[in-house]
């Protein structure tokens, strides 16, 4: 299978990078991290008997970039939506995050919500329901995970494999290779009808 | 000559897996610096080292590990191809664990053994060893060797090496053995007799072939009760110790033929000497007879009855004549004599020559000596045989060879596929009159063509004596060739038409390009918005002008790696300079990427960012240089935005 894009979203300081190293570190002897750069990652992760390769990107959080972002979204599988349990902002602010992303990719993409430092429990500010309520909203997965810890960080990574590969099985169409071998047989004909002519011409005198 | 060496990550995975420890990695920098600048071959890369400390913690080596290998390599004259080319160049080098340099070579018909400055033995069937010498070495100094392994590119350079260390006449004895070592290896000839390779093998250790002198002396009782690696030990020779006796020897054979001119020369003036003292005698011996006659002449009168006299005068001058008749026999005998010694001394000179001659059957040392290109074929052929056998294709390089049946495959005459480039090529100014309608023609026919090449003629492609590859590998590897080959085929020609229309349609955003640029002026890293831990005191040098070849390269794919490789560099500069990569965040990296975009000052950026993300492969845009590309792009559309002047000023 090919490689599967992946970009991680969210509003600066909730944890995108911390998410993204903790998954890097987490040592899994069947997955096998391919190509590693602070901000990109490619890692591949077994799912049963098979196996998918993700491709994730992180991207910049902070406010300044945010017209940026959308350039990061093109051709991405699924996206992971990081707000902080912390604070109530950061999980407003994915609904932002979502329309722009959806404007760019379309619905056609793999959408988990990750509230991130579950380990500051006493902090809480942002209640499951209404991170549950969202992902149900936006057809997403909820989990709860924290980077220091580790804790659901490898957990979240298998199920997102899992559905970017149903995603991708599901939603395989030929149509790139067939037009471009339509286009390719266009161009052949076109020699092929030349070829005649300059025989038919050849004919003639 | 060192070379530096490392073990692919393979061994060391493969250790772990049957459950021995895995050894602890990493070298001191500072040793590591000390020992990296006596070094000429460096070799690397960074997948060979798939765990993350690894990554972590040798990356951070990066970019200096090179320069003072480039400039070893470019004083010993080595091909520096290889490393402009590869990734070791932009810090993946960095992540070798351990290194060492070649210390002993020993030599048989059917085993190199190599041993290397940390005591490690590395064995090699000679064969196939010469194999992957010859095709390898060359590869690397031809070819981009990103597809190369570390280990094979380790053995290829030791083995170049080993054969370029050979001298001549030993050269020599082993064509001799050539047509014999064709029936040595039963893996490959199974039709050789089972009972003649048994003895072979029972000749194993006798029949090693020494490049030193000196071993030859050694007695063979001791080598056949000696086994294991302490015997080896004693066989093994020193390279550099052999080079060193060969330069004695010849020094000894110049200074042998020097002494003889010089007792020559003495000889000759000794004896110019006596033969002067001899004329001068005579000349006195003449002026006395004349005194002697005019005394005669004046006496004559006087002294007519004495008849006596002159018949003792006579006989004395008989006498006279017959002593210079001797001298001059003994002058031709002395004379003969010396042409007899000139004589020797030329034979000599020649003997050791000759002797190569007598060993040698062959009429080809007129070659030998008026080709050094034909020496150095026959020394790869006479150390593997094989290679006779080999076909054209079997001789080149693996990537060349895949190149070559490409471009047999594809460039033929009536052929589908060329006649479908020229057909395109030639209508491109229909497809390709404005960038709307040319980019997706260009790239649907890229597609199309690859297809059909990777689809009709890939198992025709693979032909790949690379061992390592897997699979996915080889198909990877095949594939990425292809594409860069129908790069040159499309591109090149209509280049120049496709990139200035480009250039047309981007006029606006160049322009408020420039304009970003003139209100920005100098900018430094602070003002960029960097953090201060992460401010680089090189100020990115390294990064931006790599950045700067970009608009060199006309090709799409090259041009997207360049931009990944830049990306790359920026990272292991942080490393390098001991800054806290716990800040290189995507944000952060932006800004980076803005200051090094700034400073490379680029021409037509817009337009070759456009180039490049519409004639690139999907494939690519969704790997590493994919996302090295959009955080570039998303740099320069702060330029073009000039958000980021607005935010700095806000902060200011």
């Amino acid at each position: 299978m090919k490689k599967q894009k992946v970009v991680l979203l969210g509003k600066g300081r909730v944890g995108k990078t911390s998410i993204f190293k903790r998954f890097l570190q987490n040592e899994f002897h069947d997955n096998e991290v391919t190509t590693i750069q602070p901000q990109y990652l490619e890692k591949q992760v077994k799912v049963n008997t098979e196996k998918v390769t993700l491709s994730i990107w992180d991207t910049a959080g902070q406010e300044r970039f945010r017209g940026l972002n959308p350039l990061f979204y093109r051709n991405s599988k699924a996206a992971i939506m990081v707000y902080d349990i912390t604070d109530q902002e950061s999980l407003d602010s994915l609904e932002d995050w979502l329309a722009e992303l959806k404007n760019q990719v379309g619905h056609k993409i793999v959408l988990m919500i990750v509230g991130n430092k579950s380990d500051l429990k006493k902090k809480r500010q942002v209640s499951i329901e209404d991170a549950e309520n969202l992902a149900k909203k936006v057809g997403a997965q909820h989990f709860c995970v924290s980077a220091k810890t580790g804790e659901n960080i490898d957990e979240m990574f298998h199920e997102l494999a899992k559905r970017v590969m149903k995603f991708v099985k599901e939603n395989k169409t030929p149509l790139n290779t067939t037009k471009s071998r339509r286009n390719f047989a266009l161009v052949n004909e076109d020699v092929e009808t030349k070829k005649k002519k300059k025989k038919n011409n050849d004919g003639c005198c | 000559m060192e070379l530096l060496v490392y073990r692919s990550q393979k061994e060391k995975t493969n250790k772990k897996k049957n459950g021995t420890i895995e050894k602890p990695i990493g070298l001191c920098v500072d040793s590591f610096f000390a020992k990296l600048r006596r070094i000429n071959f460096v070799v690397g890369k960074s997948h060979s080292f798939s765990t993350k400390k690894r990554i972590l913690r040798f990356n951070s080596f990066g970019l200096l590990n090179i320069r003072p290998n480039i400039q070893n390599i470019k004083k010993h004259n080595i091909s520096t191809k290889f490393f402009d080319q590869d990734d070791a160049l932009f810090g993946q080098i960095s992540s070798f664990h351990s290194y060492v340099s070649v210390e002993q070579v020993l030599v048989n018909e059917n085993m190199i053994i190599i041993k290397y400055e940390d005591k490690k033995i590395h064995k090699y069937e000679t064969n196939h060893a010469l194999l992957i010498a010859h095709e390898l070495s060359s590869r690397c100094e031809i070819w981009n060797t990103r597809y190369l392994s570390v280990e094979e590119f380790t053995k290829a350079n030791i083995l170049k090496l080993l054969i370029s260390s050979v001298p001549e006449n030993i050269i020599k004895k082993w064509l001799i053995v050539e047509d014999h070592t064709k029936t040595k290896n039963p893996k490959r000839q199974e039709s050789v007799n089972t009972d003649e390779w048994a003895m072979l093998d029972n000749k194993d250790e006798s029949e090693w072939v020494f490049l030193d002198n000196q071993e030859e002396n050694v007695n063979e009782n001791e080598k056949k009760n000696e086994k294991g690696p302490q015997d080896f030990e004693k066989y093994l020779i020193l390279v550099n110790n052999h080079n060193k006796n060969d330069n004695r020897n010849k020094e000894k054979n110049n200074n042998k033929n020097e002494d003889l001119k010089n007792k020559l020369t003495m000889k000759n003036e000794l004896t110019i000497q006596k033969n002067n003292e001899k004329e001068q005698e005579e000349e006195q011996e003449k002026e006395k007879e004349k005194e002697t006659q005019e005394e005669k002449q004046t006496k004559n009168k006087e002294i007519i009855d004495n008849e006596k006299e002159e018949e003792e005068e006579k006989e004395k001058e008989k006498e006279e004549e017959e002593e210079k008749e001797k001298e001059k026999e003994k002058e031709k005998e002395k004379e003969k004599e010396e042409e007899k010694e000139s004589e020797n001394t030329n034979t000599n000179t020649k003997k050791d020559l000759k002797e190569k001659e007598d060993d040698d059957d062959n009429d080809k040392d007129d070659e030998f000596e008026e080709n050094p290109n034909y020496i150095q074929n026959m020394k790869i052929i006479a150390f593997f045989p094989c290679l006779l056998k080999l076909t054209i294709f079997k001789n080149v390089l693996d990537d060349l060879r895949v190149k070559l049946i490409l471009d047999t495959l594809i460039l033929q005459k009536e052929n589908k596929i060329v006649e479908s480039i020229h057909f395109f090529v030639s209508n491109y100014y229909q497809i390709g009159k404005s960038c709307q309608k040319a980019f997706p023609n260009i790239k649907k026919f890229q597609h199309g063509l690859r297809k059909t090449i990777l689809g009709k003629h890939y198992q025709k492609l693979n032909v790949l004596s690379n061992r390592d590859y897997t699979e996915n590998k080889a198909r990877r590897f095949v594939t990425v060739l292809v594409k860069k080959r129908i790069d040159e085929l499309l591109i090149t020609p209509i280049y120049n038409q496709l990139f200035p229309m480009i250039v047309l349609t981007q006029q606006e955003e160049q322009k408020q390009m420039q304009r970003g640029k003139k209100e920005i002026r100098k900018l430094s890293q602070n003002q960029v918005g960097l953090p201060e831990k992460l401010i680089s005191k090189s100020g990115w040098k390294r990064a931006i002008k790599h950045l700067q070849t970009l608009s060199k390269n006309i090709y799409p794919t090259k041009k997207l790696e360049i931009i990944s490789e830049t990306g790359e560099i920026i990272t292991n500069t942080v490393k390098l300079e001991g800054n806290d990569t716990s800040l290189l965040n995507a944000d952060n990296y932006i800004l980076i990427f803005f200051y090094v975009l700034f400073y490379s000052n680029l021409p037509a950026l817009s337009a070759q960012l456009l180039y490049i993300e519409n004639l690139s492969d999907t494939e690519l845009m969704n790997n590493k240089q994919g996302f090295f590309f959009t955080t570039i792009s998303a740099a320069s559309k702060l330029f073009i935005e000039n958000e980021l002047l607005t935010q700095t000023e806000i902060n200011n």
